[in-house]
């Protein structure tokens, strides 16, 4: 039981190479994608 | 192609098999060679990952596409980025932390050994129909483009496919992925640069933009909400990201490349790369069509554009009518060709009035135009009834095998060859590893040795991709079955989905409610696929909430009749 806690623990505690945490990493992800659809956007009606 | 194009196109192929070989070398068991002992780095898995998504037709189909229909199938990449977070949360931590071979494998641990049939059975049908349209749709675009015959173009992506992956396993796989998506995507930023610097002197980058805005290619946002439409910024975002979670969480093609990944992190890494990643290459593969639809513009292409439909009907019976239309569709050429020099003109003296007035005219030259070559895709059924009319697969190779000059032809091909053989290997070791890890070790040979083991392994990649090369043999023949067997695949998704989601995140529900709601869910996508017009990316949200909301139902259903006292105690 132990060890299966310390085995979750080891998993979620891994640390990402940037930004500090997971969740900053998932908010970067979800942010590129907004970004670059009001990006596509404006690129479409910069032409229109 | 030149005499430079086929060596350069041999050497790449060559140096891609080699180079599988080594890197896949001293399996010494099933985890070294259907795991890769997990040990890949984040970038290596990334690439694979993304190799293994764009099949050959990516590469062929997505710029005709765009030079056709704009960029709106862009739109369908949006919803992946979520899927890769709800993934990175859920399912990879998951299966690392029960050391899983197989995504199906996991769902025995959660639910019983029939919902793992029933996934792995599902799984093996959709994905073993796939592995073979795989390798038939790259082989027929390139056996027409070549003049090869298909059997030559399938034996050689399958064959080659076949040594590497049989020799070196997943970590072969994963390798030559990698190096495979370097080699094409530094072959299509060539293709864009060389369609750039074809464009008419005069033309700028800003002309050749507002040329295919005016011609409405660049579509990449539709906010309509329309369920009848395919691709809009909706259907995008909230079927995307179903199509995405179901292929990148349940098919075993995917889930076996972040499987190899050394930790939890290396996999979520990589699975978040090809979040970021994949729209901007998609958005980049399409822009090259466009590029390509505006080169179309000042030079003139050929009416039909796949060179043997259009041989066929110029030597048969229509023939005359044919030359008619070809001559109707080069004064219309001419004719617009004009028109959009005037009005670039009018655009650069920023006269608004004539701009206007270019555009309108344009716009009814452009439905002319269209029209004529609408009249040549029927003249080509009337004048064959199996001929190929879906000419957007050889728009672009069209484009690269006139224009392009001597040896990147070649390199050209060789993408288009490895995008296909990427594809395949991904497929068939992941369908190897399905045969293996959850028929043969689950229910044939529970106890045998690694060796034992590791040779059935190679075996069955070897038969797999056998029969890839078969299906395409025999593809031709099938006739409209082909398409048939290409939108069967996706039938399947949402019901995988709604199984995985429900392990994931309802710990109440138990196997039996879920085979029954799996059974459901793919009833009514296939009803839907047969009696309503309901988009298909649609048909991967429906299938996951009945799923879903069958096996739930179930679930309270019984709980409720093994808590309630029996009737004898009532009275």
């Amino acid at each position: 039981m132990m060890e299966q806690l310390k085995s979750d623990n080891a998993i979620n505690e891994e640390k990402p190479p940037i930004l500090g945490s997971w969740k900053k990493i998932y908010f970067a992800v979800l942010l590129n994608v907004i970004v670059l659809i009001i990006l596509f956007y404006f690129f479409s009606e910069a032409f229109k | 192609m030149r005499q430079l194009d086929w060596i350069v196109l041999a050497t790449t192929l060559l140096f891609i098999v080699l180079f599988g070989i080594w890197k896949g070398r001293g399996s010494r068991n099933i985890k070294d060679f259907l795991l890769a002992d997990r040990s890949m780095k984040w970038y290596t898995i990334a690439l694979a990952i993304m190799a293994t998504q764009a099949s050959a037709i990516t590469f062929t189909s997505t710029p005709g596409q765009a030079y056709a229909d704009g960029m709106r199938f862009v739109q369908f990449y949006f919803g992946l980025p979520i899927a890769m977070v709800i993934l990175c949360i859920t399912a990879v931590p998951i299966f690392h932390k029960l050391g899983v071979y197989t995504a199906y494998e996991y769902l025995e641990k959660r639910f019983d050994a029939k919902t793992r049939v029933l996934t792995t059975l599902i799984f093996l049908v959709s994905r073993g129909l796939a592995v073979g349209m795989t390798i038939y749709a790259p082989s027929l675009v390139l056996s027409v483009m070549l003049g090869v015959d298909i059997r030559i173009t399938s034996v050689i992506i399958g064959g080659l496919v076949i040594i590497y992956t049989t020799s070196g396993g997943v970590k072969a796989v994963n390798y030559t992925d990698f190096f495979q998506l370097i080699v094409i995507m530094a072959g299509m930023c060539i293709a864009l640069g060389v369609a750039l610097s074809l464009l008419p002197k005069e033309i700028s980058l800003t002309d050749a933009l507002s040329v295919s805005a005016v011609m409405g290619k660049l579509n990449t946002v539709d906010l309509s909400l329309d369920f009848h439409n395919r691709y809009n910024v909706w259907s995008g975002i909230i079927g995307g990201m179903f199509v995405a979670l179901a292929y990148f969480g349940t098919d075993q093609s995917q889930v076996q490349r972040y499987l190899t990944g050394e930790s939890v992190a290396q996999s979520r890494l990589a699975l978040l790369f090809n979040g970021m990643a994949k729209v901007p290459m998609q958005f980049f593969i399409l822009f090259i069509g466009v590029i390509v639809f505006v080169f179309f513009q000042f030079v003139q292409p050929p009416l039909v554009f796949n060179p043997v439909e259009a041989a066929k009907v110029k030597s048969g019976a229509r023939a005359q009518e044919f030359q008619q239309l070809e001559e109707k569709y080069s004064t219309l050429f001419l004719e617009k060709s004009e028109q959009m020099r005037e009005y670039l003109q009018a655009r650069h003296q920023h006269d608004d009035i004539q701009a206007a007035k270019k555009k309108d005219e344009l716009l009814m030259l452009q439905h002319r135009y269209e029209g004529v070559r609408a009249e040549a895709s029927v003249l080509l059924t009337e004048n064959d009834q199996k001929s190929d009319t879906s000419d957007t697969n050889y728009i672009f190779l069209t484009f690269v095998l006139t224009y392009l000059p001597a040896g990147l032809v070649g390199l050209l091909f060789a993408c288009i060859f490895a995008a296909s053989m990427s594809s395949s290997s991904g497929e068939l070791s992941a369908l190897a590893t399905t045969s293996i890890i959850d028929i043969y070790k689950r229910f044939v040979k529970r106890e045998a040795s690694e060796k034992h083991y590791l040779m059935v392994s190679r075996i069955m990649m070897a038969l797999w991709g056998l029969y890839g090369i078969a299906f395409a043999q025999y593809a031709s023949r099938l006739g409209s079955l082909v398409e048939a067997v290409n939108i069967l695949g996706s039938l399947f998704y949402g019901t995988m989905l709604g199984i995985f989601l429900l392990a994931f995140y309802c710990k109440p529900v138990k196997g039996t409610a879920v085979f029954v709601g799996a059974l459901a869910g793919e009833i009514v996508v296939l009803y839907c696929f047969q009696y309503t017009s309901i988009a298909w990316l649609w048909y991967n949200v429906i299938g996951c909430f009945v799923v879903v909301g069958v096996s739930v139902i179930l679930s309270v259903f019984e709980r409720y009749q093994t808590s309630s006292p029996p009737a004898s105690s009532l009275l």
